[in-house]
């Protein structure tokens, strides 16, 4: 199984973009109000740095994945006890996707739907992609890439009537630098889920080595992040927008094109379902291969199944969608997960890595 | 065979279970509301009126001949809240009143009196109903009248109000969000547009037959979002121009010296606040930018004359700047409500003085010293020089 270049922008493009744009605009301009686009840069800028870690980690060994490396770095034991983390967090986050995106289409299209019925349907479909490998994953994503990018950048210019830039101002004066750092919280967290390129990079072929198109990708999700918070502010201001759930798909809401184009939110599903697939998708991917790894299977299908059934019930199991769309971001994501697997575990297996490959260097070549 | 049969199973599935008829709709299970009225009901309860339309009535009136039918009906309940009423109409109808097509929101006067903040959550919770929406007071009346009384020009008499209310501004779809906006604003006092029910062509002895829905000026509401009082026509209009986002407008001044009047119609307006802030005291620079051309001239002034553009010009500009400054000066002291978005001007300039100012910004506001110049520039004067209706001699050079 191996990955092209492009292919990689697309899949970190296409994963970041859905949930990022929709979810984490509300939590951000509460706390930095009007200057929230200023905590998207600089949520867009830590999530590179937490990339370029990962990468940096993952090229120390490129034919490993974390699973592998971890053990090669820190040795057989520890190795594998300091992944168990990852694959909590993966298969929670998993569940919680899932029921993330019910929740929204719920509320978007299907509203007498059973909850759970949406949820079944959105992992059968991910796992039979998940079934034909990282192959499938990242053709898919070439093929979402470009749809999502049409589609949102059609949708912003449609909405260019409804906006007024003075919205925007004043500067500064609302927030202050602590509320404009937790303000890129959230959507820190989400860009960040690009550290996931640990488990990946080892598929990539040799032009997909070149780690420039992973940033690439972080960036581009970075970007529109940006640009998804200026809308949003000129449209509805800072006060109407912190107290909506989801203002970006409010926005598109309010496109009212010479009162001939409008009632266009199902695009707004599309992108959504899109992002939120190949996310999927891509979480069952690497902890079932990570699992098998971690268990030394030969086949690395068999814990799709398995590890499917437990996100599913773990999706069913929060009773609102508080407990879904913002205390599970808010209390478990953004304190633990983020500066733990995001940040914490790489550094520290980067730093021992690198330190051990100068040791082994030197004593190779001192044996010489 | 395995995962054929796997392949077999999904489809089947996906089949049975995606086609979204859990959440079908048919059309002919469906009422489409056109507009909502909230009116004031005894013991506190709120009486919601629906107009909802009868798509089946809309093409047959094609086929002529005989006295239509009305494409609509109208129906009222009341409740504790603007949904409990809605469930209360159920009851009356054949199909699900359904939000989702645009309606337009009806406030009774009475209730506007009372205060919206109790009804104005349903608007923005509900997933079917659209922030871009048309929503306005009836001045001296009820919700439900309006929602009774017929049109002659459109068969969804709801569709008149808000077709009205379009083509007298640009932005009408966007009232909602704005009152939204305002209500929000630490600042700010929302409006909304007003409506009247009057006949079209008032004669004597012609009572209740014939009356439809008119526009009838801004309402405005407090902080408490209670209906305080109104503005004419002329008056919200000079209001929208302070806000921005007006598309043409016409201005009607007498000329000094010269008796008859001169009307202008402008296609680009524009206008600038300048906010001066020092210690307590505010002041507010307005000043109003309007191009367009003179459209009707009354007076004996020859328009070929430069001399005679500029003195249309300055007389124009005293009308405006005289009625602007007039209507603000109304509300700042009637009303003591900021409609004009001074606060934000404020806000926008000097952010950390505005957080002193905030506090006492009701009365402050009412003190705010405004000067309003403005600024016409007379492009063309239509087809006409001098006024073709007067012997050479009369002609004021």
């Amino acid at each position: 199984m191996k990955i092209s270049g492009p292919q990689i922008f697309w899949i970190m493009f296409v994963m970041e973009t859905g949930m990022t744009l929709l979810l984490t605009m509300q939590p951000a301009i509460q706390e930095a109000k009007q200057d929230a686009w200023i905590s998207a840069i600089i949520a867009g800028l830590a999530a590179i740095i937490m990339t370029i870690v990962a990468v940096r980690l993952s090229m120390l060994y490129p034919k490993q994945t974390l699973v592998q490396f971890s053990q090669t770095i820190l040795g057989k034991w520890f190795g594998k006890m300091i992944v168990l983390p990852y694959f909590i967090v993966w298969v929670s986050v998993t569940g919680m996707i899932l029921r993330q995106s019910s929740d929204f289409v719920l509320i978007a299209l299907f509203h007498k739907t059973p909850i759970w019925i949406l949820c079944l349907i959105l992992i059968l479909l991910v796992v039979y992609l998940t079934h034909q490998g990282i192959e499938g994953i990242a053709r898919c994503a070439e093929m979402f890439g470009p749809i999502c990018v049409i589609t949102i950048v059609t949708l912003y210019s449609l909405d260019m009537p409804n906006t007024e830039w003075h919205h925007l101002l004043p500067i500064y004066a609302h927030s202050g630098w602590l509320q404009i750092l937790k303000g890129s919280l959230a959507p820190m967290g989400f860009l960040g889920e690009s550290v996931m390129i640990t488990m990946l990079y080892s598929f990539m072929n040799e032009m997909g080595k070149r780690p420039s198109w992973v940033y690439w990708g972080v960036t581009a999700a970075s970007f529109f992040l940006v640009i998804d918070a200026f809308v949003v502010i000129m449209t509805f201001g800072p006060n109407l927008a912190s107290r909506m759930w989801y203002p970006a798909y409010e926005v598109v809401r309010f496109i009212s094109m010479m009162e001939f184009i409008q009632n266009i939110d199902a695009l707004v599903v599309i992108v959504w379902i899109l992002s939120i697939f190949l996310k999927l998708a891509l979480y069952l991917f690497i902890s079932s291969y990570g699992a098998a790894q971690w268990l030394n299977l030969k086949d690395w299908k068999k814990p799709i199944w398995v590890i499917a059934t437990v996100a599913f019930v773990f999706s069913i199991l929060p009773q609102n969608i508080v407990v879904s769309t913002i205390e599970y971001p808010k209390k478990i994501w953004t304190p633990f997960v983020v500066p733990i697997t995001f940040v914490g575990i790489p550094l520290f297996l980067l730093v021992v890595g690198v330190v051990r490959k100068r040791i082994s260097k030197r004593t190779g070549q001192s044996a010489n | 065979m395995k995962t054929q049969l796997l392949i077999l199973f999904v489809t089947f599935f996906c089949l049975l279970t995606a086609t979204g008829c859990w959440d079908r709709q048919e059309l002919t299970d469906i009422a489409i509301e056109s507009g909502i009225g909230v009116d004031l009901a005894e013991d506190g309860k709120y009486q919601v009126t629906l107009q909802l339309i009868d798509p089946s009535k809309l093409g047959a009136g094609q086929n002529g001949g005989g006295k239509k039918e009305k494409p609509f009906i109208v129906v009222t309940a009341t409740g504790k809240t603007i949904l409990d009423a809605i469930h209360h109409i159920q009851p009356k109808l054949s199909r699900e009143a359904f939000s989702g097509q645009g309606r337009s929101i009806v406030i009774g006067e009475e209730i506007a009196r009372h205060g919206l903040k109790q009804i104005m959550d349903e608007f923005t919770r509900n997933p079917d109903v659209r922030l871009r929406t048309d929503i306005f007071v009836v001045r001296g009346g009820k919700a439900i009248d309006v929602l009774k009384s017929d049109y002659p020009y459109e068969r969804v008499p709801m569709y008149a109000a808000l077709k009205i209310h379009q083509a007298i501004s640009v932005h009408a779809g966007e009232t909602l969000r704005d009152f939204y906006m305002a209500a929000t604003d630490e600042g700010s006092s929302p409006i909304t547009s007003s409506f009247v029910l009057r006949p079209m062509a008032p004669t004597e002895g012609e009572t209740q037959q014939g009356k439809t829905a008119q526009f009838a000026g801004d309402a405005i509401f407090n902080k408490e979002l209670k209906l305080v009082g109104y503005l004419n026509l002329e008056e919200s209009s000079k209001r929208k121009w302070i806000v921005g986002g007006m598309g043409r407008l016409d201005v009607t001044a007498s000329i000094p010296n010269h008796t008859g009047s001169v009307t202008f119609t402008m296609m680009h307006v524009k206008r600038k606040i300048r906010p001066i802030v020092q210690g307590n005291s505010v002041k507010m620079n307005i000043t109003l930018i309007g191009i367009g051309s003179i459209r009707e001239n009354n007076t004996d002034l020859d328009l070929t004359d430069a001399k005679n553009i500029a003195i249309v010009e300055s007389a124009l500009e005293q009308e405006v700047s005289k009625k602007t400054l007039a209507v603000v000066n109304r509300v700042q002291k009637e009303y003591g409500t900021d409609i004009f978005g001074f606060s934000e001007a404020i806000d926008r300039k000097y952010p950390y003085k505005w957080k002193f100012l905030m506090k006492n910004w009701k009365h402050t506001f009412s003190e705010v010293q405004v000067n309003v110049s403005s600024k016409m520039t007379i492009r063309q004067s239509g087809l006409t020089g001098p006024p073709m209706q007067i012997p050479e001699s009369e002609i004021g050079k």
